[in-house]
């Protein structure tokens, strides 16, 4: 297809536009308006389902619209939020219902041990039945169904009748807003005919897939309000359109991921690349390539990019990320395909549906258009079991009785380590339950019209994905703080069990006063003791059981909805309010630092490098973690310079992928340029860095986030 | 009977020093003066203390633990008497700023080979294997040939990292263990080798020219000291381009950040004499190599 302009001409515009949408004038009602009729529709008698669904036709009617003419596409309008204002007010039947439980596991989350909660914010939505029906074959399907369906059922089919049926008046509106740039804009001559286009057929290139993704993504993310976490397996999903004609894709694809990058974003976009199902397919590897090459010439945040990689991944796609990666555009995620894989079976998932897998969100795997895994549900704080452990379950930060009580001296480590790995279960237990209580009302709180009517799984069994309508409906608990906890528990082993230079409660006592008057046995823990992190086998044998611990107690419980829970092992950003909440630790750590970082070392301690910390996370038995996790690494620039240092990052990751790690991330800086985008932000405004599963530029951490980006990678050098 | 060796330390993935990832284990002892030295702790044979003062946290465990008395703690001050000190390594241990660093430790070609074998499955997926580098690892000719050959028995590549300086009857010992050597050159007038190096070159290139006959691959690496051998490139280039073995040339541009380990070692730095070449010299440079037909690796030369 020829463009009446190129990316080149039109990216100032678009850019200054994502940051600043301006709605055009006359084209809906304001947002005022369109909350008092929401209003209204709440007070009606009728279902929540069919709220919702009347909530969102009105806004699709009569929310103002955004519109570029010099941009290829359009999907932004002005709808303030309304529906989460709502689901928000509507959460008051958690109270009603079971308040006392609330109650019993608000004093876990007041002192970050444990904490259980709803998770509307990870989906995949069915891009697959997107692709082969479009707006008019779903439509056609939700009429037929709607006919012949039991009267229970009706509410479900009426609400996906009606997002639907406003979906299609909502392309038009868009549609003959364009026409009015018609005659100025060739490009929005292009955009009204491609709107239209979609409201007749599934997608039959390239230029209507990306239209429909757009719309579907930000009327489900911002308007349901049920955050769209991934586009798919992109590559197999549009690969199938790609005619060849490389030019025009590139040119599509830099218009396309420039719109992946407005502020109403959280987190960036995810898409899922190669792995078992996609690298077969003819020309994969050269489509895959290309969109690679475009996220490289745009160097943006969004999208994120998941590569599945397995012993057949093309070289070829490794070395370009890993360039990517040594020039700055760090967006990038590998992951495993064999252990995930392995993973969902053991959690339940058929092979084929396993292998169908995405990353919902930064890391977590979920079947394709079928699952919601809900990936953040609730927590289990390791390094606070073992501090529980330490203090009959009182905290010793907080004084409460938030543990179960017990002794507060062993005969034995063994004996230490089973009340650590009490303490955990019952963690565990009180995520789960209240998790559960929540999701048995999740109908009251947050059905989904257009998220169910459109995963043909739902829509066939006219129930919704929140009543358990998909056909994986998994929770997930998150097991925070490993490296923390085994250091701890390393450390106990060696000062108390085996030196024997304190008891128990002496060293608790010490913990509790924060290691004030014993800063010499501080750095002696810190320093000198083994840790996680280092390859040490015997280390790592203690993280790996208290993560089989933590991981056991939770997979396979059934959750409130008809699913089963399943374990995931990152703790993100979490871990740094999670850490002020934590006492001082025996690793050495202060009270109140943060807790260590995902799958990785605490901080500073991979002491043998890069290659030892590689090993010491490939020894977790990643089949029990379904729910995901990863390994950050920071990488010196030195070290990777030239053919031979990219050789060696794809050695890595290799190396990785073959020792059955689940994924990893990478960074490539060094300490200087850090310390001086600190300096001077402004001539650094376009540094990104891997913060947990997304990007962000440098320059908007945190004064405590920048520092410990720049120890990490003086550490790297 | 157990063969041994004094080592400076083993550094995990090591990039540069031969084909992709490899352990490098740096021994201890150099027969040359090179006055740039980047590593001034492989320079002696003896084991030695590096101390770095503002780690120091002034705690005086190393005084209360070193069996020579020769740490002293006064004043805020830390000094090491280097006369006392017998380089026992008690304090190094001990010491829980990490301020005390403990070169030339003794250890067996058995547990030398163990260590390099732990990053054996990066190797595999890279291409990769373990370097011996130095110092200078011909002065330790029975340790290196040693661990070559454990390293070889499992199966893992091996590269030496030479300064050329040492006998033949070395050289015959490690190099049927030996599957890669870097070799480095740094200047091709003896005069100028004399006065920068302390010793005559012509050993170290009737060397090299025996290294090319055995038909190992050879990487040359050329440390380019603007002022010192800058103009020597011409005929070394003229020197290697007959070597069939050379596979290629690496320039490594001279960097003066070494200053804090000589202090630390209680040693002069006369480093800030020169300065790192510029992007302009280094393409000279390359340039020239280049036209005698060698292929050249220069970090911020050859990769742009």
């Amino acid at each position: 297809m020829n463009l009446p302009f190129t990316f080149t001409q039109d990216r100032q515009e678009i850019e200054q536009r994502k940051d600043h949408p301006v709605f055009e004038p006359g084209s809906g009602l304001p947002v005022e308006d369109l909350m008092k009729k929401c209003r209204e529709i709440d007070q009606t008698r009728a279902s929540k389902t069919l709220k919702k669904a009347q909530m969102m036709e009105y806004i699709m009617d009569h929310a103002r619209l955004e519109l570029s003419p010099r941009d290829l596409f359009a999907d932004r309008i002005d709808h303030g939020h309304l529906i989460e204002t709502f689901r928000e007010e509507w959460k008051q039947i958690y109270r009603d219902t079971f308040g006392s439980l609330l109650e019993d596991t608000a004093s876990g989350a007041r002192c970050g041990a444990f904490s259980g909660s709803d998770d509307f914010g990870h989906t995949c939505p069915d891009w697959q039945s997107l692709m082969t029906l479009g707006i008019p074959g779903i439509l056609g399907e939700l009429e037929r169904l709607a006919a012949e369906a039991a009267p229970e059922k009706q509410d479900y089919y009426s609400a996906g009748l009606l997002v639907y049926r406003a979906l299609v008046r909502l392309i038009l509106r868009f549609a003959a807003t364009a026409d009015r740039f018609a005659g100025d804009y060739p490009t929005a001559l292009l955009m009204a005919q491609n709107l239209r286009n979609l409201t007749v057929h599934a997608p039959k290139n390239l230029y209507e897939a990306m239209q429909l993704f757009l719309l579907i993504y930000r009327l489900q993310t911002h308007v349901e309000s049920e955050a769209a976490r991934t586009f798919g397996r992109l590559d197999q999903l549009w690969g199938p359109l790609y005619d060849g004609d490389a030019d025009s894709a590139r040119e599509l694809f830099r218009y396309f991921f420039t719109r992946l990058n407005d502020p109403f974003i959280s987190a960036n976009i995810p898409l899922t690349l190669c792995g078992t199902g996609a690298d077969e397919l003819p020309g994969n590897e050269d489509f895959v390539l290309l969109m690679l090459e475009v996220c490289g010439e745009l160097a943006n945040p969004s999208p994120k990019i998941q590569i599945r990689m397995g012993p057949q991944t093309p070289n070829s796609v490794l070395r370009t990320v890993c360039r990517l990666i040594r020039n700055g555009c760090s967006s990038f995620v590998f992951c495993n395909d064999d252990p995930i894989i392995a993973a969902l079976v053991r959690n339940g998932h058929t092979l084929s549906d396993a292998q169908n897998f995405v990353l919902i969100g930064c890391y977590e795997p979920g079947s394709q258009g079928i699952e919601t895994p809900c990936t953040c549900n609730g927590r289990v704080v390791l390094p606070k079991a073992v501090e529980y452990a330490m203090n009959g379950g009182v905290d010793l930060l907080f004084g409460e009785q938030v543990g179960l009580p017990g002794p507060e001296d062993f005969p034995d480590f063994p004996a230490f380590f089973s009340e650590v790995q009490r303490q955990i279960q019952y963690f565990a237990h009180a995520s789960m339950a209240q998790t559960s209580a929540m999701e048995r009302v999740y109908m009251e709180v947050n059905p989904s019209p257009l998220y169910s009517s459109t995963m043909a799984y739902s829509r066939n069994r006219g129930v919704d994905i929140y009543a358990g309508g998909a056909k994986y409906n998994d929770s997930s608990i998150n097991i925070i703080g490993i490296a923390t906890a085994t250091d701890a528990l390393a450390a106990i082993r060696q000062l108390v069990y085996e030196e024997r230079r304190m008891t128990l409660p002496e060293l608790r006592d010490i913990l509790k006063n924060d290691w004030a008057g014993h800063e010499k046995l501080r750095l002696y823990c810190k320093k000198k003791l083994p840790k996680y992190g280092c390859g040490d086998p015997h280390v790592d044998e203690l993280a790996r059981k208290l993560m089989n611990t933590a991981a056991d107690a939770i997979n396979g419980q059934p959750n409130g909805r008809g699913g089963r829970f399943r374990a995931g092992g990152f703790s993100i950003d979490w871990r740094i309010g999670l850490g002020r909440k934590t006492a001082a630790s025996a690793d050495g750590r202060h009270c109140g630092e943060p807790l260590s970082k995902n799958m990785c070392a605490s901080e500073g301690c991979d002491r043998n490098g890069v290659t030892a910390h590689i090993e010491s996370a490939c020894h977790i038995d990643y089949t029990r973690l379904s729910n995901g996790t990863v390994l950050d690494l920071v990488l010196h620039p030195s070290a990777v310079t030239g053919a031979d240092g990219l050789d060696a990052m794809v050695g890595l990751v290799r190396t990785f992928q073959k020792q059955g790690g689940i994924a990893v991330q990478l960074n490539v800086f060094d300490p200087e340029t850090l310390r001086k985008a600190q300096e001077t932000p402004e001539k650094y405004a376009t540094l990104q860095v891997r913060l947990c599963g997304w990007n962000v530029y440098f320059v908007d951490l945190s004064k405590q986030e920048q520092d410990e980006f720049i120890r990490q990678a003086e550490a790297a050098g | 009977m157990a063969t041994y060796g004094t080592i400076l330390q083993f550094k995990r993935f090591a990039v540069h020093d031969g084909d992709g990832i490899r352990t490098t284990l740096f021994l201890k002892g150099c027969p040359l003066r090179c006055v740039w030295c980047h590593n001034p702790e492989g320079i002696s044979p003896n084991p030695e203390l590096a101390l770095l003062q503002h780690k120091c946290l002034l705690c005086g465990d190393c005084v209360s633990i070193c069996p020579s008395q020769s740490h002293r703690i006064a004043d805020g001050q830390h000094t090491l008497d280097r006369t006392r000190c017998v380089a026992c390594g008690a304090c190094a241990d001990a010491c829980l700023g990490e301020a005390i660093t403990f070169y030339g430790r003794r250890i067996t070609a058995e547990d030398a080979a163990a260590q390099l074998l732990c990053d054996r499955s990066f190797y595999e997926t890279s291409g990769g294997g373990i370097t011996i580098s130095g110092g200078e690892p011909l002065m330790q000719p029975e340790f290196t040939a040693e661990v070559f050959r454990l390293v070889h028995q499992a199966g893992v590549a091996t590269a030496l990292d030479t300064c050329g300086m040492a006998p033949r009857s070395a050289f015959d010992r490690v190099l049927p263990f030996t599957d890669q050597i870097l070799f480095d050159v740094k200047a091709f007038s003896p005069e100028i080798h004399r006065k920068f190096t302390g010793c005559d070159n012509r050993l170290i290139l009737e060397n090299l020219a025996y290294c090319n006959t055995t038909g190992i691959p050879i990487e040359i690496r050329i440390p380019l000291i603007p002022t010192v051998n800058d103009g020597e490139i011409e005929a070394i280039a003229e020197f290697l381009a007959p070597m069939h073995a050379v596979t290629a040339v690496r320039v490594l541009p001279y960097h003066a950040y070494a200053r804090t380990k000589y202090t630390a070692l209680g040693l002069n730095y006369h480093g800030e004499t020169w300065t790192a070449p510029k992007k302009s010299q280094l393409l000279q440079a390359t340039h020239t190599l280049q036209q005698h037909g060698l292929s050249v690796i220069c970090s911020g030369i050859t990769d742009q």
